[in-house]
């Protein structure tokens, strides 16, 4: 007898409540930079656990620049809000679906960022604008959907460095 | 939220070791005022010791890169002992291009 298991293999790839529900651990935090903080800090000592202490650092800069982002622009400290965190292992790596009440993004797509330009002289050095460049350097599969007043989030890295 | 920096003259440096496990958005500010303050009257190298740095963000970075550009003229900030991470930020922005990097702050 061949058991056939019904189950959308693009599940995890997707984003809305399905797709988080299929996560294995969820999270909830304030957007503020404190509470960013101190939540990086609990999922890297889940991660050390899943990975036997070799997850790297490349999961924490791709999901700091995104929960910071919504933090300082989705959010503000005049409107502050929650952040819903959704996140698996699998395969060497870590599947991030992310949920916030925030502003939209603009034009409700993704920023395309070039690499920020360093070869110039040390007074005009940039200070800022490198976070959409991590991630996308760091992140397959990066993709953001606005449903009603909810922005979705989501992407895969690596936890193997 | 506080940001510690020990510091440290010798020869022509003045070595500025961060006392946090993290620069990141939540202590940016913070680390940006400790930096200039500790650095108004420095000498021609300030050495920023990242030993104890397990983590930085772009908001970090940026913080960095704005401590330096607050420097007295004639005044250069080099980096030291950062790890695998905190490399990597450098790394792929290349901003490790911009700064001096030495391995180890012992070894200076």
């Amino acid at each position: 007898m061949t058991l056939l298991v019904a189950c959308d293999p693009d599940s995890h790839r997707g984003l809305g409540p399905a797709a988080a529900s299929a996560a294995e651990w969820q999270l909830k935090l304030d957007g503020r930079f404190e509470d960013v903080s101190a939540t990086l800090i609990s999922v890297r000592a889940w991660l050390q656990d899943r990975t036997g202490g070799h997850c790297g650092s490349s999961w924490e800069m791709a999901l700091a620049e995104c929960l910071n982002n919504i933090a300082e622009h989705a959010y503000s400290d005049e409107q502050p809000g929650e952040i819903d965190l959704w996140l698996t292992v699998r395969c060497n790596r870590l599947s991030v679906i992310i949920r916030d009440h925030g502003s939209p993004m603009p034009n409700h797509t993704l920023p395309q960022v070039s690499a920020p330009d360093v070869s110039c002289a040390r007074a005009d050095l940039p200070e800022g604008g490198f976070g959409w460049f991590l991630i996308h350097e760091l992140t397959t599969n990066l993709r953001y959907k606005r449903l009603g007043s909810e922005n979705w989030t989501g992407f895969e890295v690596s936890v193997n460095g | 939220m506080t940001m510690q920096i020990d510091c440290e003259d010798r020869d022509e440096m003045r070595i500025l070791t961060v006392v946090a496990d993290r620069i990141d958005a939540a202590i940016a500010i913070q680390f940006k005022d400790a930096v200039r303050a500790a650095t108004q009257d420095a000498p021609p190298r300030v050495i920023l010791n990242l030993h104890q740095v397990s983590f930085i963000d772009s908001s970090g970075l940026g913080a960095i890169v704005a401590g330096m550009k607050l420097l007295p003229k004639g005044t250069q900030m080099e980096l030291a002992s950062l790890n695998e991470a905190v490399d990597k930020v450098f790394r792929m922005t290349r901003m490790d291009s911009v700064f001096k990097i030495h391995a180890d702050a012992a070894a200076l």
